[in-house]
């Protein structure tokens, strides 16, 4: 496996799990390898595990591998509608960690943004769709869609604000729910 | 790491469980057919059925174990519940899986969802 790591402000690579031994690489340290589709801090990635868990034995290698194996069918299932196919072109995309081992064809990690997705409340958006005001929550789900869809091109700040709009979709999803509730019981309560 | 310590996991565990047990001693014993419930509010105001009216039915009718009517009453809410506590867990978990995160919030599995309520709630109401 090739690992790139961002230290001091630049990227260097590739380097095997082994060599990142020798390198000042803590959790946070963001890392690259290819099928991510972004950096990711190094402590968030189970391959990376065995850089701090002490573990890294010649077993430890082993299982890594099957690992990696599984996580390369999802991310070819799961990734495909974030990450572009390039064939043999060479992305100059800044800060993008691009391979130059591999044959033919590589993937290319979109520029996603570098903090966390916002939360997008599409959990609780479904929820209140059964047992609150359901126009409403259906508009927390638009807003949830458009959290998750302007944070993969990149626009954290449209996110961000969509991310808020959904919070103030539920909190009046709840309030109508609630609200009617009280008048009824008012009027034709027992 | 802005939004990572809004969550505490086990405090949120905790008001999950309690929530759950009141709502589940709730509707185990009232019927909501009959008496006074919670209203839907749109469904007084339109007339028409909401994705989630039949809901409190289909959680007594559940809650006795009459799966059958539970689904009569609304089918929608098998759905809706395990989806909605799957996004609530993995929106909670997404520094620890970010690709998991990114692979069940992709924008069109979510408009897949979104679609599929609103052709529910027209179909309902033919």
């Amino acid at each position: 496996m090739k690992i790139w790591i961002f230290l001091d402000g630049q990227q260097q690579g590739p380097f095997s799990l082994e060599e990142l031994l020798d390198k000042p690489v803590d959790q946070n340290t963001k890392v690259w390898f290819e099928g991510l589709p972004k950096w990711y801090p190094a402590g968030s990635l189970d391959e990376l595990r065995p850089l701090f868990d002490g573990s890294l034995a010649h077993n430890a290698n082993e299982i890594n591998d099957t690992e990696r194996q599984q996580n390369d069918a999802d991310n070819t299932l799961s990734e495909t509608s974030q990450l572009e196919v390039n064939n043999g072109e060479v992305s100059a995309a800044e800060n993008t960690p691009t391979s130059k081992y591999a044959p033919g064809t590589f993937i290319r990690p979109k520029n996603l943004p570098d903090e966390p997705c916002p939360p997008t409340y599409i959990g609780w958006s479904i929820f209140l769709t059964i047992c609150c005001c359901s126009p409403i929550s259906l508009a927390g789900l638009v807003a949830s869609i458009c959290v998750s869809t302007f944070y993969n091109n990149g626009r954290i700040d449209r996110a961000r604000k969509a991310s808020e709009i959904a919070a103030w979709l539920i909190m009046v999803a709840i309030a109508l729910g609630i609200i009617p509730v009280m008048l009824m019981s008012a009027f034709f309560g027992e | 790491m802005k939004y990572s310590k809004h969550l505490r996991p086990t405090a949120a565990l905790i008001a999950a469980v309690l929530v759950l047990a009141i709502i589940t001693l709730f509707y185990y014993h009232i019927d909501p057919s009959s008496g006074w419930m919670p209203r839907c509010a749109f469904k007084t105001i339109t007339g028409f059925d909401c994705p989630g009216c039949g809901f409190q039915r289909a959680l007594h009718s559940f809650l006795h174990g009459n799966i059958a009517d539970a689904w009569h009453y609304n089918p929608f809410v098998f759905f809706a519940i395990p989806v909605a506590t799957f996004y609530i867990i993995v929106e909670a978990l997404r520094h620890h899986h970010p690709r998991l995160h990114a692979f069940a919030l992709n924008p069109i599995v979510l408009s897949i969802i979104l679609i599929s309520i609103i052709i529910y709630w027209i179909l309902r109401n033919i």
